[in-house]
């Protein structure tokens, strides 16, 4: 008894000490961001004293001649959250109809369309930043702001397929054609059946497309044209040309990073409420 | 239902039209770090267009574009402007159009190296330089190793010293052949083997605008920059804050950046305009002050040195008695055979 | 629910056009001269092949192995511990610890690199204030601190997310019968956790693999990636005046699917419904 208790215990100290330091490791970057992000410091080679001038030079740019520069940060944010909404948006609708679809094959059809589904998870982005590079030119569309939606709509529906999949499977088919046979054409069937059961899964699904499309570098590289840059695009250029950088990207990822935090406490307590209410339910 | 997605089709047509302004676009192509971007908000606010620019490393990245792309204007280096003429992709400047140009006249040591050439026509000059090597000054037997050794102080100390080489073939050769005493058009096969050997052998970083950051950040002890790199640091930082300095050796290369229209540019007026913009006395100081290069006109040159205090001797890239040589583009095997040579050299250390 | 299953018709032209017609294509632009962006006339030709067996290509490949195999296998040998402690946990810490570890990947990523840059340059930020100082930037060991930082969650992920739903029956069955803790660990635990083992493999191995912004900035670009080369040949040398250079980066694009391939042979035999990729 005494040797099982030794390796277990050993496995909890163990455990104990990679999970601290996986922790310092993930979130020293954060705290250096954050140190940044009111380092009073255009060039960011030290520590030149507090401030929050990048905070308000993102509120009121104007003030800020280096927000203006070229290429504009600003522009850069805007184009990387209208790029975000509206793929997380299109994706997650359209992830929605196909997970629908697919649930609705045969197990081994299914189970084909799950592998193809998961190609662009588990393909290196730049081999799927290539590939739609190849795409477009092919159609001869014009890298711009539209190629790099199209783009980001093709990696963000996989995620929402894979969220929505398994709450389809635990949804009881019977419903849906209850509800048909009181009368729902098939298409307000899914509305007003399907959709409200698997709320939960298609909202993990745009959650993940949207952390998927703000944070997107390599696909977004590769599938945008002259004009159009990301946050992270832009960041990659201005790195090599450090006198168009501007600390503001700092104290925009902090916002992003408390915005994020925000939603997640939010969903958590959403969802601890309903744990709750479909207990008291149970008793 | 319905509702509901004819409501979200209206906000993303909406959405997607808000992206479409009127106003017309000058897309501009050059190097990072290379413009002043106060000057071109102002050029924008004058004249109600918007200004479009995309950021390259090398000339090679930017003939890369200009042939794949549409710009408006572009700046490019002699030797490349050379190749772009062969190639069509170029068209010649009109002077008509340029009201500021009169008043100007080029440096005549500079307008001797390149007045032979066939790319007159086509080039507006918009910055001059060298190649040199910048280092930490706080360490004083790194000076000395480098004002006695020259070129050989970055090939042969990368084992003690962090050495930072620019990642773009014409230079990284340049400096190897340089170093090896050859001319940097070397076409001998010889001689470029012996760069090659040079490049690989040492061990060096490799960047570009961001190798003049590591140096004040003392990540690297030296680095081959341009002659700009320095002064724009030189100029922005305090006083007694300075830990780097910059030498250029006996020999080196002298380059010439020149603004150029490409042949399929849509908005040849405009960019025409552009280049009147900063050819305007008032805004060519402050751009030269802002890059920190020589200028190529005698007028804004005299007021740099005299009123800006640009008097520092390496702020010339061609004193009295120093030896220069400027690159020609060569042949397209050589081109290929110096990106080889820099492919090489960065993938073995 | 059955008669549904037309919507999935639409995905599959979807993924037909964008990611199968691609593929193929690529195969043709590996073996061939033609212009991508200026389709015409072209020949078939084996030509392109010789950047693989170049001196250059096989180095960048041998480095992306060398540091996606060493961040493969530390990440594994800090992530299986950490999932295996974290599921054990209580339900309210666990989901509070793994929020936390979701956390950090919705900062940019390249920002984060920025910010290993600043903590491994001598004298930066980093020193200036907690009086630390590491020289360590273009360093291997640099590029590996940052890579197994980088994807660390994406190994400990999958295989959390096998190891929370293991049935408990299985493991007091095994003590049942008589299996002590060592015995039940390597003898079940351990395997059921197999399909989560190989997806955080697989997501972890194929980008640090294939990571060229990683490399480029802590490692200086003195250490070339395959990544490297690709995007070179993409988006900086496209035009070398002869414009080889797309036909070339297909080739190699081409020789990287090899990996993918395997993944997904793999993902297929341990993960069939894809459940441990999210």
């Amino acid at each position: 008894m005494k040797k099982q208790s030794l390796f277990h215990s050993i496995l909890k100290v163990v455990g104990l000490l990679l999970t601290i330091s996986t922790f310092i490791i993930i979130y020293l970057p954060i705290l250096i961001i954050l140190i940044m992000s009111v380092n009073d410091s255009t060039r960011g080679y030290g520590w030149e004293g507090f401030t929050l001038k990048w905070y308000t030079a993102l509120i009121v740019p104007s003030a800020y001649p280096e927000m203006t520069a070229l290429p504009n940060l600003l522009n850069a944010i805007s184009d990387t959250l209208l790029v975000a909404i509206l793929s997380t948006i299109i994706a997650t609708v359209l992830g929605t109809i196909f997970a629908i679809g697919i649930n609705a094959l045969s197990r081994k059809n299914r189970i084909r369309m799950v592998v193809l589904n998961n190609i662009p998870i588990v393909n290196p982005d730049i081999v799927t930043g290539i590939s739609l590079l190849i795409v477009f030119s092919l159609l001869s569309f014009t890298l711009s702001f539209y190629t790099v939606l199209i783009a980001h709509v093709f990696f963000s529906i996989p995620y929402v397929v894979l969220s929505v999949l398994p709450k389809l499977k635990k949804l009881d088919p019977n419903m849906y054609e209850a509800s048909l046979d009181l009368g729902c054409s098939r298409a307000s069937g899914v509305g007003k059946v399907i959709i409200p059961n698997i709320a939960t899964g298609i909202l993990a699904g745009a959650l993940l497309a949207f952390t998927m499309s703000i944070d997107d570098f390599v696909i977004t590289y590769f599938t945008s044209g002259d004009e159009y840059l990301n946050v992270s695009t832009w960041l990659y250029t201005v790195l090599k040309h450090p006198r168009h950088f501007t600390p503001a990207v700092y104290a925009y990822n902090v916002i992003i990073f408390l915005i994020t935090i925000i939603i997640i406490i939010f969903i958590n307590n959403v969802r601890e409420r309903k744990e709750k209410i479909s207990h008291e339910k149970n008793i | 239902m319905k509702k509901i997605f004819s409501l979200l089709i209206v906000v993303l047509i909406s959405v997607l039209t808000i992206g479409c302004t009127t106003k017309s676009k000058l897309y501009v192509v050059n190097w990072g770090d290379y413009m002043d971007p106060v000057l071109i908000k102002a050029f924008e606010d004058e004249y109600g267009v918007e200004v479009e620019l995309e950021l390259v490393d090398s000339n090679e990245a930017m003939a890369s574009r200009i042939q794949t792309g549409t710009y408006d204007l572009a700046v490019f280096s002699e030797y490349m402007v050379d190749k772009l003429i062969d190639q069509n992709l170029v068209q010649e400047i009109n002077y008509d159009l340029l009201t500021n140009e009169t008043g100007l006249t080029v440096i005549p040591k500079l307008y001797s190296l390149y007045s032979d050439s066939e790319i007159v026509p086509y080039i507006i000059p918009y910055a001059w330089g060298t190649i040199g090597i910048m280092y930490d000054n706080d360490k004083p037997e790194l000076k000395t190793l480098i004002e006695t050794q020259g070129w050989a102080a970055l090939f042969e100390h990368t084992d003690e010293y962090n050495v930072g080489m620019y990642d773009s073939s014409r230079d990284a050769v340049a400096a190897a052949l340089l170093y090896n005493g050859f001319n940097v058009n070397s076409e001998n096969i010889s001689e470029l083997a012996a760069a090659e050997a040079a490049l690989v052998n040492a061990n060096f970083r490799w960047g570009t605008d961001e190798l003049r950051g590591w140096v004040i950040e003392e990540t690297l002890d030296m680095a081959l920059v341009y002659s700009g790199d320095y002064f724009s640091e030189y100029y922005l930082a305090d006083a007694e804050n300075i830990t780097f300095d910059f030498y250029v050796p006996e020999t080196t290369n002298v380059w010439l950046d020149s603004m150029v229209i490409p042949k399929n540019a849509q908005n040849v007026d405009l960019a025409h305009k552009f280049i009147d913009f900063f050819m305007r006395e008032a805004n060519a100081l402050a751009n030269s002050d802002y890059i920190g290069y020589a200028p190529c006109y005698e007028e804004i040159y005299d007021t740099m040195v005299s009123e800006y205090e640009y008097d520092d001797p390496n702020f010339d890239p061609y004193p009295e008695g120093s030896y220069r040589q400027m690159y020609v583009y060569g042949t397209d095997e050589r081109s290929q055979r110096l990106t080889a040579i820099l492919l090489a050299a960065k993938i073995n250390d | 629910m059955k008669r549904l299953h037309g919507y999935a018709l639409p995905y599959i032209v979807w993924m037909i056009v964008l990611a199968l017609i691609p593929t193929l294509f690529l195969v043709v632009l590996a073996f061939s001269d033609l212009a991508l962006f200026n389709l015409g006339s072209f020949s078939l030709t084996l030509a392109n092949f010789s950047i693989i067996s170049l001196d250059t290509t096989l180095k960048a490949m041998g480095n992306s192995l060398k540091f996606a195999s060493i961040t493969t296998i530390i990440c594994f040998i800090i992530g299986y511990p950490v999932a295996l402690y974290l599921s054990n946990l209580k339900e309210k810490t666990r989901k509070i610890l793994i929020a936390l570890l979701i956390v950090p990947l919705w900062s940019n990523m390249l920002l984060r690199i920025t910010a290993w840059e600043k903590i491994f340059t001598p004298s930066s930020i980093f020193t200036d204030i907690f009086g630390l100082s590491f020289d360590l930037l273009g360093e291997d060991i640099a590029i590996i601190i940052a890579m197994v930082a980088m994807y660390l969650p994406f190994m400990i992920f999958p295989i959390f997310s096998v190891l929370e739903k293991l049935d408990t029956k299985l493991i007091e069955a095994a003590k049942d019968l008589g299996a002590n803790d060592f015995q039940t660990f390597f003898r079940v635990i351990f395997p059921l956790s197999a399909g989560g083992i190989v997806s955080g493999t697989i997501m972890t191995f194929l980008p640090s693999m294939t990571a060229f912004a990683l490399p480029q900035r802590i490692g200086l670009g003195s250490t070339t990636f395959i990544g490297n080369i690709i995007e070179s040949k993409f988006r900086t040398e496209i035009m070398d005046f002869n414009g080889i250079s797309i036909n070339q980066g297909s080739m190699i694009s081409l020789f990287l699917m090899l990996f993918s391939i395997t993944a997904f042979i793999l993902i297929v035999k341990f993960d069939k419904e894809g459940e441990t990729l999210i």
